[in-house]
């Protein structure tokens, strides 16, 4: 475990931290998960031996099943009161009952009470079913926010905010100063003829792409 | 009114400093990389949109996410900084943004990439 000017980044270590024999963390600020195992086992323990009453910023990427820490943490006492910032990486279930187990538990982590709204949100993946919360919970506070839902080969053009939507997102998060989003390059969403303006020039192939890549 | 003209209204965002756009191109639509190039904001549509907001003193846009550009040529262009108000990046795809403003600002004219990109061959 490395604590440094980025907050506590873990790599490669024993999730138990064993060198600690006992003694308590000081309290965190900044926690950045990476594919990081957060199964029942580590995250009592975390619960348990970590002092959270201070955390202001959470990072979690890569992280499988984060469902049972957004569980847990909100029975700690305010459920995380300071936390200012939260950036996610939200997590892909093979099964819909865990998919719908942490959509449940993600929006309740986002409902809970704090001592003010969170100032900087950060979700990457599918966050339609979120939005709402976040706009209810956190949107006069919000100053950044990012909402990115990476394109992905072979599946339906991922869905994005609307104009609409758009314009109730400004009105309900009037303060926001940075501001992260998807564009619909559908036009509208409905599909516009690829040659609406006929190509003047074919300049390369899959084969010529390919190469170019990994060259 | 189009998305880009929501998102730079100050009505609707009166205290946007930065805007950070996903997808300006579609996922089959990477470009050739073959020189680095500057545009002044005047000689670019898609620029002189976005710095028609004074107050937005930093753009990012993220022009295409193949997964086989992840790891190894960034997908991604900082296009200005502070008072820097220059498009920096390969001169194909200055090419693509200028093109894909019409969808942007729901001009109603434009091109639509197909998903998933394997059928489709790039335009430059």
């Amino acid at each position: 475990m490395k604590i440094g000017s980025l907050g506590c980044v873990i790599y490669d270590v024993d999730p138990k931290f064993a060198r600690l024999k006992g003694k308590r963390f000081p309290p965190l600020e900044r926690l950045t998960l990476e594919a990081f195992p957060l199964t029942i086992k580590n995250v009592d323990y975390w619960m348990k031996n970590m002092d959270w009453s201070q955390m202001g910023d959470l990072d979690f990427r890569a992280i499988d099943e984060p469902t049972y820490f957004f569980s847990e943490s909100m029975k700690l006492a305010g459920g995380l009161p300071r936390l200012k910032a939260l950036h996610l990486e939200l997590p892909w279930f093979r099964e819909t009952r865990d998919h719908q187990e942490f959509e449940d538990t993600f929006r309740r982590f986002l409902d809970v009470p704090r001592d003010t709204g969170l100032s900087e949100i950060a979700l990457e993946g599918d966050y339609q079913s979120y939005l709402q919360a976040i706009l209810d919970n956190h949107g006069t506070t919000l100053k950044k926010l990012r909402l990115h839902d990476p394109e992905r080969p072979q599946e339906p053009q991922r869905e994005m905010l609307s104009e609409p939507g758009l314009c109730d997102l400004g009105r309900r998060a009037p303060n926001l100063e940075e501001i992260s989003i998807d564009i619909n390059h559908t036009l509208n969403g409905s599909l516009v003829s690829p040659f609406a303006h006929p190509p003047t020039t074919i300049v390369y192939s899959s084969i010529v792409r390919d190469s170019q890549w990994d060259s | 009114m189009g998305f880009l003209d929501i998102l730079l209204s100050e009505t609707a965002f009166p205290s946007l400093k930065m805007v950070e756009l996903f997808g300006v191109m579609g996922i089959s639509d990477q470009p050739l990389v073959s020189s680095w190039t500057h545009v002044p904001t005047d000689q670019h549509p898609l620029l002189s949109k976005l710095s028609s907001r004074a107050s937005i003193d930093r753009v990012r846009i993220h022009v295409g996410e193949n997964r086989r550009l992840r790891g190894g040529y960034p997908a991604d262009w900082v296009l200005w900084e502070e008072d820097n108000r220059e498009l920096v990046g390969p001169p194909s795809i200055i090419h693509h943004l200028s093109t894909d403003l019409r969808l942007l600002v729901g001009g109603g004219e434009g091109r639509v990439w197909e998903d998933g990109g394997e059928s489709f061959e790039g335009v430059g």
